[in-house]
């Protein structure tokens, strides 16, 4: 594949499809904390705490630019080959709390967050966007954040998007599921298309969410890890950073606890946090750094989402394929996107909103049910705050949905029923309680029903905005360049930094700036010569809907 | 590292799961069967490793979560007696527990049943033969995803 002669890199099925090129370091430099039972010491330049979208990125480049670095990570290595395309086996292992992170408010929502290295990278949906424009623009606006104009992140997004060989989903691999709700939308005239995911060789096993058993999800476990440790670098497995060693307002290490009981002493000028957007802000608060502002902890969004069922007389084994393999982004622009939503029987059956015979019996269809999803860019906000008896790692999410994104949900549920309902549908199931199945291309008890927001039953898959970012100490946790406001060597490098909801899937957001990051601590300028893609994702978004909280 | 998943097997009614006691697996048992009603060509809950799935479950929860939801197994077994149906839930015929459970979806206890409903729902249709009824073959797709590793190098 060519990446970078002619300065164009192909995002088309080829470059999808081609499972070729995978980058193996000569060493694997993982440290497994099981089995650190003594104290250790050692030096580097710069320690990165959580070894996700956030951490991994910033990691590399830095050990490429010639620093010595060391990764704390609190999670497992995983193998590929451990990988057991069974979501209830995998589940507990590669989730944070076995899945059950659940914030407090109305309605509940499951929050589910990776813990292993590579972070919740290892068990996304692989769905990559980039930054929209208008958003970017509001963080100008109401943050100071002058260079992180689309242009100025150009470089970055490039580089990002090379190393995860981000490209498009092609048809024949996006499955039955997306191909009825592409049918749909595009009878209605309503504007979609396939998704842009970091894989490499994607044959469509269909449980990115559980780990991606073909290797082809390029989660950075096995894209910048890898380069990582070629360049040096040694990422430390099952090993809890516990706190900062300061001096001063002067970062000078990082005091970790293994899993098999060891400390580890990291000496290091500079650490970055990056241990995601529900933890990185009680880390800070533990070290009593970060909170003059008032805003450490709060500002969280979450992109809440929803799934929807429709019952068709024809298979579609939604199984099969890439799970997120399409988007309808028709209502972009009022902060709703459609994307896919599809997994194992297991997975379906969890979330089916039935009991008794009735659940059996929407089970026993469960090859002929399509099943998609409705994500809102929230104006809700919530907060993070300790888990009393849970020691260090333990996390309480407060967030309760406003009025404003419950009627964002219905609208969107709305929109999808209709788009089932062109595609020939026969039912629509609701994640809504008190409202029946919908049947023969009526929306009307949906139409008619006023929605509360304790009647849904929502995920989230993307909290962001707990250490936002800013030029004012007084607003933000960090500065533009993502350091820690009045604390030197101190930077922050995940979701947390992201001082507004997106209204598209993160993980580009998130490494780009990481990378943007690493380039500056190297004192180094952007990155030249990295290949411009052949097509990139354009989600219809032109004005940014999201509120900016205090 | 990691260890594999470990093997799963069958864990019937009298079965000693790790992690959880005769009484709550039991409860456990009788709930699942209510909530998610398999009949034929399903199996029966206790004849899948429903069970053992969720005492994993269990096993890798935080220890509130884990409290909790040993906590509300027993809660479920003692609570139709406070409603006025005059026996624990395993002792009550199954549309009485039907409708034992959806009278407490419809209450202030929806949320913790809901949970309890996934986490039953999604131990008992994670056995290999019932989600191989419904038409995934998970051992199919580990066995192309390892020619594939295999062939051309991937991790």
């Amino acid at each position: 594949m060519n990446d970078t002669g002619d300065g164009v890199r192909p995002t088309g099925e080829r470059a999808y499809r081609d499972g070729t090129g995978t980058f193996h370091p000569p060493q694997r430099r993982v440290e497994d904390g099981r089995r650190q039972r003594v104290g250790r010491t050692v030096e580097v330049d710069a320690c990165v705490i959580g070894s996700g979208a956030g951490g991994a990125p910033v990691a590399k480049e830095l050990a490429e630019g010639g620093m010595r670095v060391a990764v704390l990570e609190e999670g497992d290595w995983w193998e590929t080959e451990q990988f057991n395309a069974r979501p209830r086996e995998m589940m507990p292992q590669l989730y944070r709390d076995a899945g059950q992170v659940v914030t407090l408010g109305t309605p509940p929502i499951v929050l589910p967050l990776g813990r292993a290295v590579g972070g919740t990278t290892v068990v996304n949906s692989g769905t990559c966007f980039r930054t929209p424009g208008p958003v970017l623009e509001l963080w100008r606006r109401e943050f100071g954040l002058e260079a992180l104009g689309e242009a100025e992140l150009e470089p970055y997004f490039r580089r990002v998007e090379r190393i995860l060989n981000v490209s498009q989903v092609p048809p024949a691999l996006a499955g039955r599921n997306a191909e009825v709700v592409r049918r749909g939308a595009e009878r209605l005239g309503l504007s979609g298309d396939y998704l842009y995911r970091n894989v490499r060789g994607c044959v469509g096993t269909g449980v990115c969410a559980y780990g991606c058993p073909t290797g082809a999800k390029q989660h950075v476990g096995i894209t910048y890890l890898p380069r990582a440790w070629a360049a040096g670098a040694v990422t430390y497995a099952s090993t809890r950073a516990e706190r900062l060693d300061m001096a001063g307002n002067q970062v000078r290490g990082v005091i970790a606890r293994a899993a098999g009981g060891g400390t580890l002493r990291v000496r290091c000028p500079r650490v970055i946090l990056s241990c995601g957007t529900i933890h990185t802000p009680l880390f800070l608060r533990r070290q009593g750094i970060g909170g003059a502002s008032g805003q450490l902890a709060r500002n969280l969004s979450i992109h809440p989402a929803t799934g929807v069922r429709a019952g068709f007389d024809e298979r579609i084994d939604q199984w099969d394929g890439v799970p997120q393999s399409y988007y309808v982004d028709a209502l972009a622009d009022e902060g709703i996107m459609l994307e896919g939503a599809a997994g194992p029987p297991d997975y379906l059956a969890m979330s089916t909103p039935h009991t008794g015979p009735e659940h059996r019996e929407t089970m026993l269809r469960a090859r002929t049910l399509a099943s998609f999803g409705v994500m809102v860019s929230d104006s809700s906000r919530g907060r993070v705050v300790r888990a009393p008896g849970r020691g260090r790692g333990g996390a309480l999410v407060r967030y309760d949905l406003d009025d404003a994104d419950t009627a964002r949900f219905k609208r969107g549920i709305e929109l999808l029923c209709d788009i089932y309902w062109a595609a020939g549908a026969r039912e629509v199931v609701l994640p809504i309680a008190g409202l029946p199945t919908l049947h023969d291309g009526d929306s009307g008890p949906l139409r008619r029903a006023r929605v509360r927001a304790r009647d849904l039953t929502l995920m989230a898959f993307h909290p962001l905005g707990t250490a936002r970012a800013g030029a004012d100490p007084a607003r933000a946790v960090v500065d533009p360049g993502l350091a820690v406001h009045g604390v030197r060597g101190l930077y922050v490098s995940d979701g947390s930094v992201v001082p507004s909801s997106l209204g598209v899937n993160p993980q580009i957001t998130i490494m780009a700036l990481a990378t943007r990051l690493a380039f500056a601590l190297l004192g180094a300028p952007a990155p030249a010569g990295e290949p411009a893609p052949e097509h990139m994702a354009r989600p219809a978004i032109h004005r940014a809907h999201a509120a900016v909280g205090g | 590292m990691s260890a594999r998943p470990s093997a799963t097997a069958t864990a019937g009614p009298s079965a000693r799961v790790p992690g959880l006691g005769r009484r709550e697996a039991a409860i456990f048992l009788s709930f699942a069967d209510t909530v998610l009603a398999p009949r034929p060509p399903l199996p029966a809950v206790a004849d899948t490793d429903a069970l053992a799935a969720f005492a994993r479950f269990l096993g890798a929860s935080p220890g509130p979560n884990r409290i909790a939801l040993r906590a509300g197994l027993r809660a479920l077994d003692a609570g139709p007696r406070a409603l006025g149906f005059r026996r624990g839930l395993c002792a009550l015929a199954p549309e009485r527990r039907l409708a034992y459970v959806q009278r407490l979806q419809a209450g202030p206890l929806a949320g913790p049943v809901k949970a309890l409903v996934g986490l039953a729902a999604v131990s008992y249709y994670g056995d290999d033969r019932v989600m191989g009824l419904l038409g995934y073959d998970a051992d199919a797709r580990l066995a192309r995803a390892r020619e594939l590793r295999e062939r051309e190098g991937r991790w």
